[in-house]
């Protein structure tokens, strides 16, 4: 079912990713949502967590739970329009990759997840007292890998959950166990790099996201076309 | 569908082959680990097998779910949804003994150690597969969807605990190699033999349900397909 040519795979690619973002650039609504959502955890975090002690110590680990949360809604976005205009058929019918179709899905939503970081990152250091200063661009690093990776498992669940009754919810439910190596990975690779070391001390942490993130694009890559359906 | 007695069969071997087993576990096997008090040490043969049986299990909805997706057989699917099913009961026995046999050894009921976490992750992982499941009832593309998400799930375990291992290296809790005496291997060879057969039955007894609700599904469409004709 390819469309042939590999220019037809990555041109097939580029069209996907930017009709999705062509889509929320109208609007917003989806970056909005993410954002006050994303906000609004790391508020209830503040208001959680104990007084007492430094913020910094759970500061890493409440990050990367609020961009779980906040990230859900974007996957579940990124086909809830199509299946609301029954564009999923079309979508499976047109002679095009699967692959290509997903991973201009993926990119679409990776975009939009890291607009989400860009707009998080700095409340969330100003809230958890964190000046990163010199390790800006390792943070960048590190969260930019994390969230490649829930980018392309929010892209194949949320094609599987597109149809289904309670989709947020469902869609939650089987993110959460399947991104736990992400998050530990992340977590405390976030931590590291916000005490100051070089990413070479990073070590397995880095490998474990640059594993997980390579093994989740190219099994979703290749098992998408079987969610689409059209056969 | 005709009764086979061969499947009673292997039942009645399976719980047979239980009761011998746990006779010679309480009362055959001799005890170890003083610091719990000896009897606690026996949860031993129970907590591994059961989680060697649930990876089997969960090893063999990966296999179904390939054949699933490549040959789109509905044999494959019912049992992708039987090993799960059955492997989940197995590995909420893993998770369930553990605890109580942490805390006379270890001194508490959790840690956050490399295996403990990969078990509760592939126990969240699966259960979500039965809800996925009970969602997708009614969708055409049930057997496609959820065999996808099984091989997905397999995919991140070894993932969960080789990544737990290397970032928490020091909390590994979990004794690498156990060094068994040779009455002790016998009894985990013969228990792991057991749990393997328990597993077989309930896996083919859950099958014969899945087939006999597809059947059941099937006349109901036809039943109402026929009351829109005539």
């Amino acid at each position: 079912m390819s469309a042939g040519s590999h220019g037809g795979f990555s041109a097939c690619l580029i069209e996907v990713a930017r009709k999705d973002l062509r889509i929320e650039l109208r609007s917003w609504a989806v970056t909005h949502t993410m954002m006050l959502f994303g906000l609004l955890v790391l508020f209830i975090f503040v208001f959680a967590l104990p007084g007492t002690r430094p913020p910094q110590a759970h500061g890493p680990a409440v990050l990367w739970v609020t961009l779980l949360f906040a990230s859900v809604i974007g996957m579940t976005r990124a086909f809830a329009l199509e299946e609301e205009d029954g564009c999923l058929e079309a979508l499976a019918l047109a002679p095009a990759d699967p692959a290509a179709i997903y991973l201009g899905k993926c990119a679409a939503l990776y975009v939009q997840l890291l607009v989400l970081d860009v707009i998080l990152l700095p409340a969330f250091c100003l809230l958890f007292s964190f000046a990163p200063g010199a390790s800006t661009g390792r943070l960048a690093v590190v969260v930019a890998l994390g969230t490649l990776g829930l980018a392309a498992l929010g892209t194949l669940l949320g094609a599987m959950t597109a149809r289904l009754r309670g989709r947020e919810f469902l869609l939650s439910l089987l993110l959460f166990p399947l991104s736990a190596p992400l998050l530990l990975a992340a977590a405390r690779g976030t931590a590291q790099v916000l005490d100051g070391q070089p990413l070479t001390a990073l070590g397995p942490r880095l490998y474990v996201l640059l594993t997980f993130d390579g093994v989740f694009l190219v099994a979703a890559a290749v098992l998408f076309e079987f969610v689409l359906g059209g056969d | 569908m005709r009764p086979r007695y061969w499947d009673s069969a292997l039942l009645a071997l399976a719980a047979v082959g239980m009761l011998l087993v746990i006779h010679r576990i309480v009362l055959v096997t001799p005890v170890a680990q003083k610091e719990a008090g000896y009897v606690a040490q026996k949860i031993f043969y129970f907590h591994v097998c059961s989680a060697w049986t649930s990876f089997l299990a969960f090893f063999v909805a990966a296999i179904a779910a390939v054949g699933s997706l490549r040959t789109s057989r509905p044999g494959w699917d019912h049992t992708v949804e039987s090993a799960i099913e059955t492997g989940m009961v197995f590995c909420t026995l893993v998770v369930m003994t553990g605890p109580i046999w942490a805390k006379p050894v270890w001194g508490t009921y959790w840690r956050a150690e490399p295996r403990l976490l990969s078990f509760m992750v592939m126990w969240f992982a699966y259960a979500g597969f039965l809800v996925l499941r009970q969602a997708l009832a009614t969708s055409s593309r049930r057997a496609q969807i959820s065999a996808v998400y099984a091989i997905i799930a397999s995919i991140n375990v070894p993932l969960v605990y080789f990544s737990v291992r290397m970032i928490d290296k020091s909390r590994q809790l979990h004794p690498r190699r156990i060094g068994l005496a040779p009455a002790m291997r016998q009894t985990l060879y013969q228990t792991l033999a057991v749990f393997t057969l328990l597993w077989l039955v309930l896996l083919i007894l859950r099958y014969r349900i899945a087939v006999l609700q597809a059947a059941q599904a099937g006349r109901r469409l036809a039943r109402r397909m026929e009351g829109l004709d005539g």
